[in-house]
């Protein structure tokens, strides 16, 4: 009983500090559960998988009812973010825990570079006749000031960098979201607040994709999935009422010291092959 | 209300509400399922790597435990039940789509039902 409660804590801290970064929970229970807790490296990406799919779903809502998730772009992206994810998640059956260790540290410390770069804020108008066109990548939401008008850029090496972005949560049990975000913004060119709210919305698709595979290898144990999965969803809650008041720089610096330290651990773990 | 055509915020919103409902089922499933758990003498081992599950049969296993309602058996429906929901959205983002006669977008939420099928297959003939 009390090492569900210990899960169930220890999770809570893992939703709250994923959502407060912006990196979201299975960033940070993925170090929790294996160095933490001890856990074997396959049933922590499980447990978090099931985590990224409650934090997406429960997350929508909100999202939706500001009107600025594009519906087609995201629907169009999860053939690449699904196609990703299965690949990753069959390679991860394959892996060393101590090989997923080091590349999560990689794509950990690349994450928290993507995060302390100013994100740009575009706004495209729509070229006849391009692909964007012809697949409806395009759409409006409101602003301050009327209507606004946007259109997807560069949409094959979109395409291309969420198929990774899906890999990376296939084999890693994160959202990666900041990747979904990068490809949308820095390839696509799509405003930042359809970037984003669209990334949620694909971010649980995608870890359905990958965690069906988990779950058939017996790598989704109930009892360690649960806990995990009710205490991110509490967690991130939480964070998300707290965000809007402590969402400062230097807030973010800090966050970023954090988890390089972090990675660090991580990349020094499995190196000395201590990943269960 | 009735006379406005249904739009893509109207389907945004009743999926979203969809999804909430999904999480809570699935939490409070879950919950019920470790009440359960306990009841029956359940001790968590020393070692996590002693909750091995046999990847064989698991569908089967599974089904078997459930009509036994064990508690294990109904966490991992809790869990199931959570899979589903996103899957739910793409399939009410496919009825919306044939509903505005768009044909390209039926056609890519198809393509990600197919890839949702296939890692279902794939997970099943490992």
């Amino acid at each position: 009983m009390s090492e569900i409660i210990i899960l169930f804590i220890g999770a809570i801290a893992a939703g709250l500090m994923g959502s407060l970064t912006g990196l979201g929970g299975g960033v940070i229970i993925i170090p929790l559960l294996t160095l933490g807790f001890g856990v074997p490296m396959h049933y922590a990406i499980g447990a978090s998988l099931i985590s990224v799919i409650g934090t997406s779903s429960g997350a929508a809502v909100a999202f939706v009812k500001e009107g600025f998730t594009n519906m087609r772009i995201g629907m169009f992206l999860e053939i690449a973010t699904t196609a990703g994810a299965v690949s990753g998640a069959l390679v991860s059956g394959y892996l060393n825990p101590n090989t997923i260790g080091i590349i999560f540290a990689s794509i950990l410390i690349l994450t928290v570079l993507l995060n302390l770069k100013g994100k740009p804020d575009h706004q495209e108008e729509l070229v006849k006749g391009s692909l964007a066109d012809k697949l409806k990548l395009y759409g409006t939401f409101p602003d301050k000031d009327g209507i606004k008008h946007y259109a997807s850029k560069n949409t094959v090496p979109g395409f291309l960098m969420m198929i990774f972005a899906g890999a990376m949560s296939g084999l890693l049990g994160i959202g990666s979201g900041a990747l979904k975000v990068l490809a949308m913004d820095n390839m696509m060119k799509l405003p930042f607040k359809v970037s984003t709210t669209t990334s949620n919305f694909m971010i649980g698709v995608t870890a359905v994709a990958g965690a069906l595979i988990y779950f058939q290898r017996g790598q989704i144990i109930p009892v360690i999935a649960a806990p995990v999965l009710i205490g991110v969803v509490v967690g991130s809650f939480i964070g998300s009422k707290t965000l809007m008041v402590s969402k400062t720089k230097k807030l973010k610096v800090f966050f970023a010291i954090v988890i390089t330290i972090l990675s660090i651990y991580m990349m020094y773990n499995g190196i000395a092959k201590n990943f269960q | 209300m009735r006379t406005k055509p249904f739009t893509d915020i109207d389907l945004n919103r009743s999926v979203g509400n969809l999804l909430r409902l999904g999480v809570v089922l699935s939490v409070v499933t879950s919950l019920i399922g470790f009440i359960k758990l306990f009841s029956e003498g359940f001790k968590m081992p020393r070692h996590y790597k002693e909750l091995e599950i046999a990847d064989d049969n698991i569908f089967q296993n599974f089904w078997t435990s459930l009509m036994k309602c064990e508690g294990m058996a109904i966490i991992q429906l809790g869990i199931l039940l959570l899979i589903l929901t996103p899957l739910v959205r793409i399939i009410f983002a496919l009825i919306g789509y044939l509903k505005e006669k768009d044909y390209t977008y039926v056609v890519i939420s198809l393509i990600v039902l197919a890839i949702m099928t296939i890692s279902f297959l794939t997970g099943y003939a490992h």
